[in-house]
This record gives structure tokens, C-alpha cells and sequence, in this order.
């Protein structure tokens, strides 16, 4: 019995999506009443998907390889969710400054400053000056809104 | 021959230093308007009419146009050289783009096969509009629900090219795609569904968050293995700097021996879809792109194949002319964005609809100039910032990644101004990297979760029509063309297999 | 050098990002005059009509000078087809005299279908114009007259009536209860927009479809949409004026479902700031630039309503629709 790996996850995962929808569209949203109602066209989607899935998930069984997943890349995934809980708590615009400086001074160690300036100042340009400033996006600014 | 003197009449019009001008800085804003994810030309365009008030109705509605089509050559530039689409059409230009200027160590190439294919595309697109627009756009009309429906089943087929080596996996993840797409609102019967008592998802999955994260957030995640090879990478880079020129940007004559064939026939495409209701940019590059896969190309499609960029960009620039037929013809927006070009027309005092041919000629065809004219500059400006541009892939990775992660969040930001684009964007993002990591395929999923709502919905509409009859698709002369065709394709495809096994048991 | 540029450039933009945000304390007591920014949410998409419409009254404000000489900011919160940022606005209590809400009756339609929030959430502060339908038949419709649509169906043959969503479906809705017709027969196709619906009346695939005369007005004039009935009280005038109403059709009464476009505010926005912004938004009403460049360009009914009246029509129309709908 081989080990079950995220490569059989997926269409199990895909196969569990389907279910939850043809369930919903067929019960709740109506399939066919004289014409084609709102569950018509998902439900069917859902069915291919559920069988899809099935075929897919014994077909991964026999592939050998599994996937690798490296430690780094997992950093980058708490990276992007720790930019966001930080937006809910300070704004967005001081956090993506902080998560910069954070991220090139304790992930990858040993970044000279200088070199964080200039690339604090890029992104400044981006985020500040062309979607804040010029396009006239309205950033979270948290405690620079306090300001003044 | 008439078109073509009203055309030069036109272009009597646009060519005034102001003109120029007002055309030359659309041009610029929209390549950075472009290239910023997140902020479509719909965005770019709403934000700058009210700017434009000031000017007279052509100087303004030139720049407009410059912009709005110079944003389809910026969205081309970070989805070459970061994999992130800059807006919605570009999607499928990061499939060839980026692997073409990251492994194959072209990106000066990458960005030239895109602008000339924009260009060429662009060009076709006007060129037909100039002398068909009219006409183009009451064929546009006939289209309705039912044969909408029967061209889009017909494009819902090109997926299957799209998924690779293995089906089983791309009809899973085309069918999740479309599962994604059907959350939200429901058009025609204006009730929600699928939305699990979220009041956010009341209104679906927005989709330039997902593209965001599915395509450029994934993208970082894995370029962080990179990181450990970067040193070498880096010296390289440094030797071979002459390549990060223009001269080294250059394209070879046999590169455009490959290039033009796919964005000739896209530019034709392209341009057609653009003047369908409802179809527009993106279903056009999608389009273009899976055509191109029934055809020869000298790299295998999604390797970095010069076919690939240029048939993506090709088609999407000339949508974009194409959709300008039913928008100055007839006075209908075939997109969001021309919606917002038909507000701006009405608040200078023009009317926009049948009439406007008839009653402002000297706007309408110096507005067609000026399309002429933007294509022109923003190939002229294009050209001179790639030499800058390709700098970017010589900044070592360890910093990209921040720089691309927070642009991907800011962007996400801006499609909604709120917080929620951006965790649709990081979930999509993190799904996307779990995909790519198990070898299912992305690309038929963002192509699915564009086409699949259109079709549904019109296949709805004809059914209505039809008071629940399938005679509809049969009965209507071009429906039942289309129809035909569709099931020639998919009979065919599944003869084919049988075919192959009795020859060779042959 | 290029470090230099970008530096003063940043500097710029900090200072001005200051600028905007700006500063100022909330006033307690006393006739209420606004000393920051104002914020302003439109749930739905930049270039709309909501959007066209709140950019419009943020542009007299300012350069009339009308709220003390404060930025309006125009925010586009289309998430949840627009209901979260309804729901935002409805919930807030931090500097709630501060913001403000385009509230139209395609707001109020899906919103009190779909979710909890109703229309007693908010401060209704005024309602600025009203709008109305008619009904109008594509150039190759093989009727003639309304009458002649009402007879078909009548004998059962299905004609199909396109159009957008909210005023539009409420009108057919009204139109098919006081014609006593099935929805089987007088069928209904929701498009996106009503120039979707209009293009679809061009090309033939639907018999009739629902417009405000603005938006049908340019193909009227170049005969490619004929007006057939007035959803109104009364005939329209100019170029649509042929068009009967149902009144005049046969024996029935009219249909008119106005369609009127409002503003609104926080449920726990101040009595003071309430009064204020009525008022200011009164002023704008009056004002030339309002009249010629919005409801001139737009063939609207100008009416503006204060927050007293405005709070009770609206009160009423979504009783209304609640009651047609069937909602508790």
C-alpha cells in the first residue's frame, strides 16, 4: 500500500468540491423547469468533476515521483499570510514597508542597507506614487491616517 | 475607397501637435497602467476621464484611446519578465513569455516578438475596421444567445489543446475552473448560489485577484528555489550584458519568419472576437493562443515559443481595435472599458450610437486615425524602454521576491479597495502552487473560469428563447454552422484515437 | 542622481499623502460643518452610472464650495455585488458624519432580496432624481403596436421582453400583474446592462426591451428602436412622445415603478450631520452644472427630495417591493 501524498489529495480534494455543489444545485437551486435553471449547467460541471477526479485519483496511484516541497517555499507562503494579518493590525501601506525590511533583514540574512533603501524607495515609488498617489487607489495607511 | 479618404481626413484631424501630444502621453500612462496588476485599462480609463474634461471631445478621446491601447502592450511586459499578467488579456502571454525570457535567456526577444505581434495585430484590427466597421458590426448583431453559445462551446473545445499530456488532469482542473466561476450572483435570475451565506461571495470570485495569485503569486513561491543558484546566475548575467541591449534585443529575421504567420491569423481572429457582444480582450488572446496550437510551431506551445507570445498578444491588441466597431457604429460597449469611453463621449456632448457616423465624421475617423497614430507611438515608446525593462531580470532573486510579493498584494488591493481581492489572491495564489507542484496543469482553469459564465448564461438565454427547446441551435443558419462544426470537432477528436489504433494494427 | 530623484519624489509623495489625509478633530454640538475628508462609497465599478453620479456631486461640492472647502473621497466598493460595502456603510460608527453612500433603487432591490440590511439601516439623507421606462421594439419586430403584443399574447404566442436588472425587472414584474399575462408568455431575459438588452432588441433576438430614454434616445432618433409604451403616468415628450400609455392601450391602469437615485448615510450618523448634508445636497440640486450636465445630459425627472421626505418614499417603495416580492 503506497503512502497517500498531496498528489492524491488534490482530486480527492476536487472530488469532495464537486459533491458539494451537485448536492447544492440539484436540491436547492433547481435544475430544469421548463428551461434551464441556475443549478442546470454547475450540477452537470460538478458531475464531470466528481468522475474527473475519481479517474484522476487512481491514476496518481500509479505514478512513482512525488513532489518535493522545499522548507523556503513554505516561507513565502507565511510571508504573504503574515503581510496580511499584519494589514489587518497596522494598514497596509506601513506593513508592505515592514514586511520589505523584515523580509531582506532576518529571511535573507546579511542584506546590505543600502541596498534596502534603494529597494524600499522602488517599491515606494510603485505603491505610493503610482497606485496610491496617481491612480488614487484608498490604502488602509493605519497609523500614518493617526498622523497630524 | 470612400473610408480611405475619410481616414486621411482623419488623420487631418488627429495630427496637430496638441493631438500628438495628448496621444504620445495616453500612450505613456497607458504602459504603466498596463504593467501594474491589478489596475486594468477600464481602471486606467475611468480614473483618467475626468482629466480629460478640460479638452475638446477629439484631443480627449484620442488620449483615451492611446491609453486604453497602449495598456495592452504594458500588461505584455510584466507577464514576460515577472509572470505576473498586468491585466486580464496577458494572461495567456505568460504561458510562452516567461518561459521565454527566463529559460530560454530571451526576454529582449520575448518583449519584441510581443510588440511587433501587437502591432501587427493592431494594425489588422484597424485596418478592418476602417473598411468594414460598420459592417463588421451588424454581423456582430446577428450573434445572439444561440449563436454565442454554439461559438463558445466550439472555444470551450480549444481548452482540451490547452491541458497537455494528461487529459484526466485538465478536465478536473477545467471543470474546478468553471465550478469557481459559477459562485456568486446569478445573472438571470438575479438570485445568488453558491455563495454559503458569505456575503463576499455574493459576488463571486473576482477575477483579476485570482489570475494574480493563480499566475504571479505561485510563480513567486517557486522562484525562491532559484534563490541558491542565483550567484552564478548573476555572473552570468553580468557577461552577457551586451544581451540586455537593444542591439541585443533585436530579433532575427528568422524569428519573424516565425512570428508573423501566428499574429496574421490571431490579428484576423482577434478581431473578430473583439466586435462579438460580451467576448472582448481576453476570450480574443485565449482564443488566438488555442488556435496557434493546431498549427506548427517550431518550440513545443508553453516552453517559450515565439508562436506562442506572438499569437497571444496579436489577437488581444486586436480585439481591442475590433471592439471600437460596435462601440462607434452602433454606440454599443463591448466592454467595460468602452462602456466607460461611451460615458466619457456623452459627457463632452457627443451622442454616441447609429448616428454618430453620420453626424461627426470628422470625430469618428480622426479617432480612427488616432488609433493608427497610438499604435504607432506606443511601438516607437515600447521599443526604447526595453533595454531599461530587461534590467529587471538581472536584479538577483533574493529581492525580486519581496518586490513581487508586495505588487502582487497591491494590486489585488486595487481591484476592489478592499482587503478581500487580496486574500482571494493569496489563496488562489497557494492553490496554484499546489497544482503546479502535482503537474496539474493552470492554464485551462483561468481560460475555463472566462469562458465557461458566457457560455452559460447565453446557452440560458436561448433556452428561454426557445422555451426549453434545443431547436434553436439547429434551426438558425449560423448556429447550425457553428454547431456543425463543433460536433465535427468533437467527433473528429474522438475518432481520432480509434483511427490511430486500427492503422497501426495495420 | 537617480537615487536623489527618487528620494524627493517620495518625499513628495509622503507630504502629499499627509496632505490628503489631513487633519482635524470631530466637533460635538452645534450646527454640524465637516473639517476632513469626506468619504463617499459607491458599490458599484468606476464609469457607472452610480459612479457617474456621485463624481458628479462630489465635483459641484467642491467647486461651489459647499462643504467647507473639504475633499470628497470617492470610493468604488464593488465586493459581494456591492453588499459588503452597503453593509460597511450601514455598520459604521467611527466618524459616521464623515461618510456618505450612493443609494439607488437598483441598490435597494438585490439588496433587500439577498441579504438582512434594509433600508432603516441607514440615514437616508436625500434623493436627487427620478427616472423612469419605457418600452421599446426593435425596427424588424413583427408588431406593430403594444396592443397588438398584448393580443399575441393573449392567443399564446411567447414574446420575449429583454432588459437589466433591478428598476428593470421590477417594472416587467408590475407590467405582467397588471396585464394578468404569464411570465411563460411575456417571457423576461436579464442582460447585464441595458446596452447589452439594447443590443440584443438590435439584432433581433429579443421582440421588445426595457430602457430609461436616455439610454434608448440615440436609436430612436436613427430609427432602429421604436417606443411602444410608456411605463409612465403620462406621454413623454420629443421624440418619444408616440409612445401610448398603458392606459391609453386598453382597459388597464398605468405602470410606473420610478427609479430614483438617492444618497445616504450611516444608521448612527449625527441629527446635526443629517440635516447638513440634505441641505448641501439641496444646494447641488439647484446648482446650473447639476442641471445642464447631469439631468439634462441624462433625460432625468429632477427631483430632490430632503432627508424627511426621502426617508418616507423610500421607506414606502421598499415596503412595496417587499410586499410584491413576497419578503418578510
Amino acid at each position: 500500500m503506497k503512502k497517500i501524498g498531496s498528489k492524491q489529495l488534490i482530486p480527492l480534494a476536487t472530488a469532495l468540491v464537486g459533491i458539494v455543489f451537485a448536492v447544492i444545485g440539484f436540491t436547492q437551486l433547481g435544475f430544469w423547469d421548463k428551461e434551464p435553471k441556475p443549478g442546470f449547467f454547475p450540477s452537470i460541471i460538478a458531475i464531470v468533476l466528481v468522475i474527473a477526479s475519481i479517474a484522476a485519483f487512481f491514476q496518481t496511484l500509479k505514478e512513482e515521483e512525488h513532489p518535493k516541497y522545499n522548507k523556503n517555499e513554505v516561507t513565502v507562503i507565511l510571508g504573504g499570510l503574515a503581510l496580511i494579518v499584519g494589514t489587518f493590525l497596522v494598514g497596509l501601506i506601513p506593513m508592505v514597508f515592514f514586511y520589505v525590511l523584515f523580509w531582506l533583514k532576518v529571511i535573507e540574512k546579511g542584506t546590505p542597507w543600502r541596498d534596502i533603501i534603494i529597494i524600499e524607495l522602488i517599491v515606494a515609488v510603485i505603491v505610493l506614487g503610482v497606485f496610491a498617489g496617481w491612480l488614487q487607489v484608498q490604502f488602509p495607511w493605519g497609523m500614518f491616517e493617526m498622523i497630524g | 475607397m470612400e473610408n480611405f479618404v475619410m481616414l486621411f481626413q482623419g488623420f487631418g484631424t488627429a495630427l496637430t501637435p496638441v493631438n500628438i501630444g495628448a496621444c504620445l502621453l495616453g500612450a505613456v500612462l497607458g504602459l504603466v497602467v498596463g504593467a501594474m496588476p491589478g489596475i486594468g485599462s477600464l481602471a486606467g480609463v475611468a480614473l483618467l476621464l475626468p482629466l480629460t474634461y478640460k479638452f475638446n471631445p477629439a484631443t480627449a478621446i484620442i488620449m483615451l484611446g492611446a491609453l486604453y491601447y497602449s495598456n495592452m502592450y504594458g500588461g505584455a511586459f510584466s507577464a514576460i519578465l515577472l509572470n505576473i499578467p498586468g491585466d486580464s488579456p496577458a494572461v495567456v502571454t505568460t504561458l510562452d513569455g516567461y518561459p521565454m525570457a527566463t529559460k530560454r535567456k530571451r526576454p529582449g526577444q520575448a518583449l519584441m516578438t510581443a510588440n511587433t505581434a501587437s502591432f501587427i495585430g493592431g494594425i489588422i484590427g484597424m485596418i478592418i475596421l476602417t473598411f468594414m466597421g460598420p459592417g463588421l458590426a451588424n454581423l456582430g448583431l446577428k450573434f445572439g444567445p444561440s449563436e454565442m453559445t454554439a461559438l463558445l462551446l466550439i472555444a470551450m473545445t480549444s481548452i482540451s489543446w490547452l491541458v497537455g499530456e494528461n487529459p484526466i488532469k485538465g478536465l478536473v482542473i477545467t471543470a474546478f475552473g468553471i465550478l469557481l466561476a459559477s459562485m456568486g450572483m446569478d445573472t438571470l435570475s438575479g438570485a445568488p448560489r453558491y455563495e454559503f451565506g458569505n456575503m463576499y461571495l455574493l459576488g463571486g470570485i473576482p477575477f483579476t485577484p485570482f489570475v494574480i495569485g493563480a499566475v504571479g503569486f505561485a510563480q513567486v513561491i517557486n522562484l525562491i528555489n532559484e534563490r541558491d543558484s542565483d550567484n552564478e546566475k548573476r555572473a552570468k548575467n553580468a557577461k552577457n550584458d551586451t544581451k540586455l541591449s537593444i542591439r541585443g534585443s533585436m530579433l532575427t529575421g528568422h524569428d519573424l519568419k516565425r512570428l508573423i504567420p501566428p499574429a496574421l491569423r490571431s490579428g484576423f481572429l482577434g478581431t473578430f472576437v473583439g466586435v462579438l457582444p460580451g467576448a472582448g480582450a481576453t476570450t480574443g488572446s485565449f482564443m488566438g493562443y488555442a488556435i496557434q496550437k493546431k498549427f506548427k510551431s517550431e518550440e513545443e506551445l508553453g516552453t517559450g515559443a515565439i508562436e506562442g507570445v506572438a499569437a497571444s498578444e496579436a489577437a488581444n491588441n486586436a480585439a481591442a481595435a475590433g471592439a471600437f466597431a460596435p462601440l462607434l457604429a452602433l454606440g454599443i460597449p463591448g466592454s467595460g472599458t468602452g462602456a466607460v469611453l461611451l460615458g466619457g463621449l456623452m459627457m463632452w456632448g457627443l451622442s454616441p450610437g447609429p448616428l454618430l457616423f453620420e453626424n461627426e465624421p470628422e470625430f469618428c475617423w480622426g479617432l480612427i486615425a488616432s488609433l493608427f497614430m497610438a499604435n504607432l507611438f506606443t511601438l516607437v515608446v515600447a521599443v526604447c524602454v526595453i533595454p531599461f525593462l530587461i534590467k529587471i531580470l538581472s536584479v538577483p532573486v533574493k529581492y525580486m521576491i519581496p518586490i513581487i510579493t508586495v505588487v502582487c498584494v497591491v494590486g489585488a488591493y486595487s481591484t476592489s479597495n478592499s482587503m478581500y481581492g487580496v486574500i482571494v489572491m493569496f489563496i488562489s495564489g497557494v492553490v496554484g502552487y499546489l497544482l503546479n507542484k502535482n503537474n496539474f496543469p493552470s492554464a485551462p482553469m483561468l481560460l475555463s473560469f472566462v469562458l465557461a459564465p458566457i457560455l452559460e448564461d447565453n446557452m440560458r438565454k436561448a433556452f428561454i428563447i426557445s422555451g426549453g427547446s434545443l431547436g434553436i441551435f439547429f434551426q438558425r443558419p449560423i448556429t447550425c454552422v457553428l454547431m456543425l462544426i463543433f460536433l465535427g470537432i468533437v467527433g473528429f477528436s474522438m475518432l481520432r484515437p480509434m483511427l490511430m489504433k486500427k492503422k497501426a494494427e495495420k | 542622481m537617480k537615487k536623489r530623484v527618487m528620494a524627493t519624489l517620495l518625499a513628495g509623495v509622503m507630504a502629499l499623502s499627509m496632505m490628503v489625509v489631513g487633519c482635524g478633530q470631530t466637533s460635538a454640538g452645534g450646527p454640524f460643518t465637516p473639517k476632513k475628508n469626506i468619504n463617499w462609497t459607491v458599490t458599484s465599478s468606476a464609469g457607472g452610472g452610480s459612479d457617474i453620479f456621485t463624481r458628479m456631486i462630489a465635483d459641484i461640492m467642491k467647486n461651489e464650495d459647499l462643504v467647507n472647502g473639504q475633499t470628497v473621497v470617492v470610493t468604488n466598493k464593488t465586493d459581494g455585488a456591492g453588499e459588503v460595502g452597503r453593509n460597511e456603510v450601514a455598520m459604521l460608527k467611527k466618524d459616521a458624519d464623515y461618510q456618505l453612500l450612493t443609494f439607488n433603487s437598483g441598490d435597494l432591490m438585490p439588496m433587500v432580496q439577498n441579504t438582512k440590511n434594509r433600508s432603516n439601516n441607514f440615514r437616508i439623507l436625500a434623493i436627487m432624481a427620478v427616472d423612469k421606462q419605457l418600452l421599446f421594439k426593435g425596427e424588424n419586430t413583427s408588431y406593430d403596436t403594444f396592443a397588438d403584443v398584448i393580443a399575441a399574447c393573449q392567443a399564446g404566442t411567447k414574446v420575449v421582453v429583454g432588459g437589466s436588472k433591478g428598476d428593470d425587472i421590477a417594472t416587467y414584474q408590475a407590467l405582467l400583474a397588471e396585464l394578468g399575462i404569464s411570465e411563460d408568455v411575456l417571457t423576461y431575459i436579464t442582460y447585464d446592462s441595458t446596452g447589452d438588452a439594447i443590443t440584443a432588441a438590435l439584432g433581433g433576438h429579443v421582440e421588445l426591451v426595457i430602457s430609461k430614454p436616455a439610454a434608448a434616445s440615440e436609436y430612436v432618433e436613427a430609427g432602429s428602436l421604436i417606443p411602444v409604451l410608456a411605463l409612465a403616468n403620462e406621454r413623454y415628450t420629443g421624440n418619444l412622445a408616440d409612445a401610448p400609455t398603458l392606459s391609453e392601450v386598453g382597459d388597464y391602469e398605468n405602470v410606473e415603478v420610478p427609479v430614483w437615485r438617492g444618497v445616504a448615510g450611516p444608521a448612527s450618523m449625527s441629527d446635526e450631520a443629517v440635516a447638513y448634508w440634505s441641505e448641501v445636497l439641496g444646494k447641488v440640486a439647484e446648482t446650473s452644472q447639476w442641471k445642464d450636465e447631469y439631468i439634462e445630459a441624462n433625460k432625468l425627472i429632477a427631483e430632490y427630495k430632503d432627508t424627511a421626505a426621502a426617508t418616507e418614499y423610500v421607506t414606502q417603495y421598499e415596503a412595496d417591493y417587499m410586499k410584491a416580492n413576497g419578503i418578510q
